[in-house]
């Protein structure tokens, strides 16, 4: 009898391993050719909307604008030229009020299995894109019930005017004022160009929501269907207008956890992931098939003091703080040297920088005698608000904070730690509830003036993104000046005026520049990596490797 | 027999009053809006806020909210997901597929392997067999499933190389979902792949359902230990064995049998402990369920999502229990004599 029970579970634990080797012996021509021909991107979470008009966060962006849809104008990859698009070129009038834009003939949009595209994209495409955003009467505004945040956040609500088709392949956009980040903001993701034909297609059909939910563009990939939680599919467009694809096949396949994320990517399940965190960075150290692949990100990491209360109004006591501060003790507990040291308001890489601008040194005796001046001999305490979660430019604020705090105490300064959820945080930051926060901010566009102006300027303080409620009129007026001139070299110096002015006044401690990073399978070519943020795949190959199992 | 089956269904109507009701009083404690709870944004006196008012009858009173609230339930509008803007019951149809399919492979290893262990345990009972298979039930019924599974990744997967770290499949390979249970759907696709993407499918099934099945298999085990032990000592094994009945014999068709009638309540009462470790498992494996969406619903806080979900969960327990209840009134002669 025991015998039998034995022969029993050994015949069962057999067939479990039969079923385990079958299954890793089937090795063929098929799957290699289907891993030949597609890439998997370890993406870190689900878009909540295909619709780039919407959208706010990075991961909504990179599964719909930056691989289906084109915009009038794209920045060169790598930078943050300009360069045309879907218009061929542009022109600008005297005033720099309006901005006619000569469209690309012959560009096709994507197809699906609800949609047969009759037309090649024009004029009525532009119109269609921008007025579904502008005009809350537009049959396709309310559809999603989702906010145009960028769109409004912008600006360009109020900025355009009016938009006149010309012809077919030419269109013009008044604008109420001269605004010359104008076509810098044309390139950004809210502006992705969608299907008039579309539109009236799913309104004919009454499923008007298929507009966000299956996207139809004329970007490089084609899409072709998502599962929440699970993947996103695309496949190349063969009639994309820049030529189509070598990458057949493109797969994001979500996972949300980052440890789960990297376990994919080194066992070969996935030949992109997406944010590793820098301790994994730092362990891939001598694997061979897979490298880092890292981008100066436009980005900046800051702690605002609020300068409507006091002592924080003296500019004397703002200088003292940034000279108490160890910024490199800084970028090696909390950036792990991943990170680069902030000088000005702006990133490096970002056009305008001013690298002549003096830096505030690591001095406790200089902060102290600052103080000494300033009337503050024995110090005071201080409330330092810290981000609550993790963010691409600052992987932990709380720990920042508490590094800070030590500092603070070499030179007699008391602080005090305070953290609230996400939501409340931002609330209270933006009424000027705080007395210092660390904040931080990623380029939406290349221009100085995503910076400057909107995190700096007078504008910005009622209420608005200028947690220091830093208002100096020497300072505005440069950036507003800076705002109607179109050379870029005069716009240039004026904005390097305005980092100095910045640097003297100090209303923030500037913290560190972070940088992008990205692993990737060794059979990965040619990915290069936005300024911007984000990831596009158009232009990448796929170099033929045997699979290792 | 009919009368158990309709007497079944009365529980059932029941149970599902119950649930309703008790959901339909919790969600009148939610904070905000309840426009906003059920639909999402949408700007206060826009006509479609007016109309979104109306249909909840919030004009009305509570109990004509409550009947309105479940006719809507009964034809199945579960309300529309605050973020993909889908109907909540088609949401629930995409996931609930690849729940069912980890659900049944876990079901299947814990009765067999729990059935196995739990009888070979009673026949060596008081020896070391038995002591290895109840500490080893023990150590598996009481070990935190998230822990246990990543365990199994880093050994069986990272360091092995056997089997892959999560996903259903690999995204090679382009399956088209018609049915949402990967093993038919990789067979549908045999034309474009053979069997090579159903092994992988299956491949991918392996380490999940083996963690999902860990706390019942530990739980079935131990019952079936116990049950056999009590049954082998009854007296008619007792005059099966003096009349030369063969071991083999006693133990499955005399021993089993009977044991198996309260091992089935067991098994039933498991259902729920497998939908609730598909949470935990989905999201330790990225395996997209209904568990894994209702995490990333709470997450996004999209109550009408969490809502509808937990409802539809909570109506699958009770039509499990009410499938096994009958099952163990038609295996169980005593019972079925009762009528």
């Amino acid at each position: 009898m025991q015998s039998k029970i034995t022969k029993l579970s050994t015949l069962c634990s057999l067939a479990l391993c039969t079923a385990l080797l079958l299954s890793s012996c089937a090795e063929s021509e098929i799957e290699q050719k289907a891993y030949d021909n597609t890439l998997v991107y370890c993406s870190e979470g689900s878009p909540d909307s295909f619709d780039p008009h919407t959208v706010t966060i990075g991961t909504a962006f990179d599964a719909s604008a930056r691989q289906v849809y084109n915009r009038l104008v794209e920045f060169e990859p790598g930078t943050v030229e300009v360069k045309p698009s879907l218009a061929e070129k542009w022109t600008i009038n005297k005033d720099g009020t309006e901005y006619t834009f000569f469209l690309r003939k012959n560009v096709s949009f994507h197809q699906n299995d609800i949609f047969q595209p009759s037309r090649f994209f024009n004029a009525e495409d532009v119109l269609f894109s921008f007025s579904r955003q502008q005009d809350t009467a537009h049959p396709f505004h309310r559809i999603g019930n989702r906010d145009f945040s960028y769109f409004n956040f912008q600006g360009l609500n109020r900025l355009i005017k009016e938009i006149i088709i010309v012809d077919p392949y030419q269109i013009k956009f008044r604008l109420s004022r001269p605004y010359s980040p104008f076509l810098s903001v044309m390139a950004m993701e809210f502006t992705s160009i969608m299907s008039a034909e579309y539109a009236q297609v799913l309104t004919e059909m009454d499923q008007k929501i298929a507009i966000i939910q299956k996207p139809i563009g004329t970007g490089p990939f084609r899409f072709i269907r998502y599962q929440a939680d699970a993947y996103i599919r695309y496949k190349r467009h063969d009639e994309y207008w820049k030529g189509s694809e070598t990458l057949e096949n493109l797969v994001f396949a979500i996972t949300p956890d980052p440890s789960l994320r990297f376990a994919r990517m080194t066992a070969g399940e996935c030949d992109v992931m997406s944010n590793p965190l820098p301790i994994q960075i730092k362990s891939l150290g001598n694997q061979l098939d897979v490298k880092v692949v890292t981008q100066s990100g436009l980005n900046i990491a800051y702690w605002a003091f609020n300068t409507r209360k006091p002592p924080l109004d003296n500019p004397l006591v703002r200088r003292a703080l940034n000279h108490a501060v160890n910024r490199d003790a800084i970028l090696r507990a909390v950036y792990f040297d991943l990170a680069e040291r902030a000088k000005n308001p702006i990133p490096p890489d970002m056009w305008s920088y001013n690298k002549s601008v003096a830096e505030y040194e690591y001095n406790p005796q200089l902060a102290r005698n600052l103080l000494f001046q300033a009337g503050l001999p024995d110090g005071f305490t201080l409330d330092i608000w810290a981000f609550p979660e993790q963010r691409s430019y600052n992987p932990n604020s709380i720990k920042t904070a508490e590094l800070i705090q030590q500092d603070l105490k070499e030179i007699g300064v008391t602080a005090r730690i305070i953290t609230y959820e996400v939501g409340t945080f931002l609330q209270k930051v933006k009424l000027g509830e705080h007395q210092t926060a660390l904040q931080g901010w990623i380029a939406d566009n290349g221009d100085p003036d995503n910076f400057l102006s909107s995190l700096l300027s007078c504008e910005a303080t009622i209420p608005g993104q200028n947690s220091a409620f830093w208002c100096n009129e020497e300072f505005d007026a440069i950036i507003k000046d800076a705002q109607t001139i179109a050379n870029k070299r005069q716009r240039a110096l004026l904005y390097q005026q305005a980092q100095v002015l910045f640097k003297e006044e100090a209303p923030w401690l500037t913290i560190a520049h972070t940088r992008q990073n990205l692993i990737i399978n060794e059979r990965v070519q040619n990915l290069v990596l936005p300024l911007t943020g984000g990831i596009f795949f158009s232009g990448v190959t796929l170099a033929k490797s045997e699979r290792e199992e | 027999m009919i009368l158990i089956i309709v007497r079944q269904l009365i529980i059932l109507l029941l149970s599902f009053l119950g649930i309703t009701s008790v959901f339909f009083i919790l969600t009148q404690f939610l904070p905000g809006d309840p426009v906003a709870v059920n639909f999402g944004n949408i700007a206060k006196g826009s006509a479609e806020y007016q109309q979104a008012y109306l249909a909840l009858g919030l004009d009305q009173s509570l109990l004509q909210q409550y009947f309105i609230y479940l006719s809507r339930i009964f034809s199945g509008d579960f309300g529309y997901s605050v973020v993909t803007s889908r109907p909540v019951i088609d949401e629930f149809m995409t996931f609930f597929p690849a729940t069912f399919e980890l659900a049944l492979f876990a079901s299947i290893i814990a009765i067999v392997f729990g059935v196995a262990l739990g009888v070979l345990a009673a026949i060596k009972r008081n020896t070391w067999i038995d002591n290895l298979v109840m500490s080893a039930s023990l150590v598996g019924y009481s070990m935190p499933i998230f822990w246990w599974g990543m365990l199994l990744i880093i050994f069986f997967s990272l360091d092995l190389n056997w089997t892959p770290v999560a996903g259903r499949i690999s995204y090679v390979f382009d399956i088209e979902p018609r049915t949402g249970l990967m093993l038919v759907d990789t067979l549908l696709a045999y034309s474009k792949y053979e069997f090579i993407a159903f092994f992988d499918a299956l491949k991918h099934l392996i380490l999940p359902s083996i963690v999902l099945a860990t706390v019942p298999l530990a739980a079935i085990a131990r019952m079936t230990r116990s049950s056999m032990i009590e049954v082998l000592s009854a007296d008619y094994i007792l005059t099966a064995r003096a009349k030369g009945v063969s071991d083999w014999k006693i133990i499955w068709v005399h021993g089993l049998r009977n044991a198996m009638i309260s091992l089935v309540t067991i098994i039933g009462l498991q259902s729920s402990v497998l939908l609730t470790g598909a949470i935990l498992t989905e999201t330790i494996f990225a395996w997209p369920g209904v568990g894994k969406w209702m995490v990333e619903a709470i997450y996004r806080r999209d109550f009408p999502t969490i809502q509808g979900g937990v409802i539809l969960i909570a109506f699958f327990v009770v039509l499990i229990n009410a499938a096994v209840d009958v099952t163990y009134n038609i295996i169980n002669p005593r019972l079925r004599r009762r009528k």
